[in-house]
């Protein structure tokens, strides 16, 4: 008898392998390590060059509207991060850290003819849908105390009351939209042409002076 | 016995609900199977869903079950997932099934991770709709409180609602109306993996929800 008590077990495990492999290990439930995700914007009137700390990685920065901006980069969250703008021979370090999960968006701006000087915008999106579009009006122009964003036929407002250095967003549906962007106190409204709206995509606006003009563009954020 | 699913054949990918034998990659599989459908099903323990676009050794293992033979489970390097596109090229599926949830729930964290669960699941299904087949996202079940997983309803009841908005052009699947809080049995000290009744009862509830006329008319070509 005792000797049947013991090869129970034995017997039950050979013919029910699941049972020999019943519990998973304990695994992780989320994320290995927090990150944040950086970019960069180019809001002077000049081509710039980003150089990693390290000196390996080199971004060049356009003036034509989406070649402005780069991609977001994910980076290990609370860590001091820092990097060189190059505008020509002048250099300028930015360093910066972020929470976890936050986008840093790191405005490059005219410091007067030659140099050039840097502000942080930081978000912590929470309105992510796969059926809808998150729309976001950056302001980084520093002499518009409020900026907006109309669309469709009625000129709808979108969003509105976005002060400098700072960005608003909503949530809009997947259609075809042209959008006026400028100022609140500017009756003169710059085109922002989307087409289709993408649903589950997510898009910023940014609207700026590089101190030769005023203008607007738009980028899909992406990774 | 209906075969609403004949003619289809069902790839379904998963976390560690489907890298045992026993839990849904036998229960579902059978399930879908007895609907009519040619089923694959590959199970990677502990993996978020984005994981699946690529090749990675999962931390804790990985079974598959290829339509009427038997489960197999792999460990270490030989646990290593087949891209979501080779999978694709290999079986032609019409239909990709989707189990994922509580390996992105963040239990310890006190704020669900929610950009980085947006890219995971992003990731994957923008690979679902290059593959051209449908697809239904099943999200995370109650399970039990506590355990070694630190799984809680309010956690679960916060991620389902988050995947419901996210993983279109997946159909979303709610496992949390097929049963009531710690409605299924869980393994002792585990509140995240069900006993082979609980895991006989959600493969049941998400076969009858895919073959519902509801999810079934978004899913037939």
């Amino acid at each position: 008898m005792q000797r049947t008590i013991r090869l129970l077990p034995i017997i039950l495990l050979g013919q029910f392998p699941a049972l020999a492999h019943a519990e998973p290990h304990l695994y992780e439930t989320g994320p290995v390590e927090k990150a944040s995700y950086l970019r960069f914007v180019n809001a002077t009137g000049n081509d710039l060059t980003i150089v990693s700390s390290s000196g390996q990685v080199r971004i060049q920065l356009g003036i034509k509207d989406a070649t402005r901006a780069t991609n977001f980069f994910s980076v290990k969250s609370g860590e001091e991060l820092s990097a060189t703008i190059q505008l020509k021979a002048v250099k300028r370090k930015v360093t910066v850290s972020g929470q976890p999960w936050e986008n840093i968006t790191i405005v490059v701006l005219p410091d007067g003819p030659k140099r050039v000087k840097t502000s942080v915008i930081k978000e912590t999106p929470t309105d992510f849908n796969a059926m809808r579009v998150s729309l976001a009006l950056f302001n980084l122009d520093e002499g518009c105390a409020t900026a907006l964003m109309q669309g469709g036929s009625k000129r709808a407002t979108i969003l509105d009351q976005v002060q400098p250095f700072s960005v608003k967003r909503r949530l809009v549906n997947p259609v075809k939209l042209t959008a006026m962007v400028g100022c609140a106190s500017d009756d003169q409204m710059r085109q922002v042409d989307f087409e289709q709206l993408q649903a589950g995509e997510r898009y910023s606006v940014f609207l700026l002076n590089d101190d030769k003009r005023e203008q607007a563009f738009f980028v899909r954020d992406s990774n | 016995m209906s075969l609403l699913l004949a003619g289809l054949t069902v790839l379904v990918i998963g976390d560690s609900h489907l890298a045992t034998p026993g839990y849904l990659v036998d229960t579902l599989h059978d399930e879908l199977r007895n609907q009519g459908a040619k089923v694959y099903s590959y199970g990677a323990c502990g993996i978020p869903s984005g994981a699946w676009m690529e090749k990675i050794q999962p931390p804790c293992g990985s079974a598959f079950h290829l339509d009427d033979g038997k489960t197999r489970v792999r460990d270490g390097e030989a646990g290593t997932t087949v891209p979501l596109p080779e999978l694709v090229k290999k079986h032609h599926p019409d239909l990709i099934v989707v189990v994922n949830g509580d390996t992105m729930s963040a239990f310890n964290d006190p704020v669900l991770p929610r950009n980085w669960i947006w890219q995971e699941v992003g990731t994957l299904t923008k690979g679902i709709k290059a593959s051209g087949a449908s697809c239904v996202w099943v999200g995370p079940a109650w399970g039990n409180e506590g355990g070694k997983f630190h799984k809680t309803f309010a956690r679960t009841r916060e991620m389902s609602a988050y995947l419901a908005d996210i993983v279109s052009p997946c159909v979303y699947i709610d496992s949390l109306k097929m049963s009531k809080p710690g409605g299924w049995d869980t393994l002792p000290g585990d509140g995240q993996h069900y006993t082979p009744a609980g895991y006989q009862s959600w493969g049941a509830a998400i076969t009858q929800v895919i073959v519902s006329p509801e999810v079934l008319n978004q899913i037939k070509h």
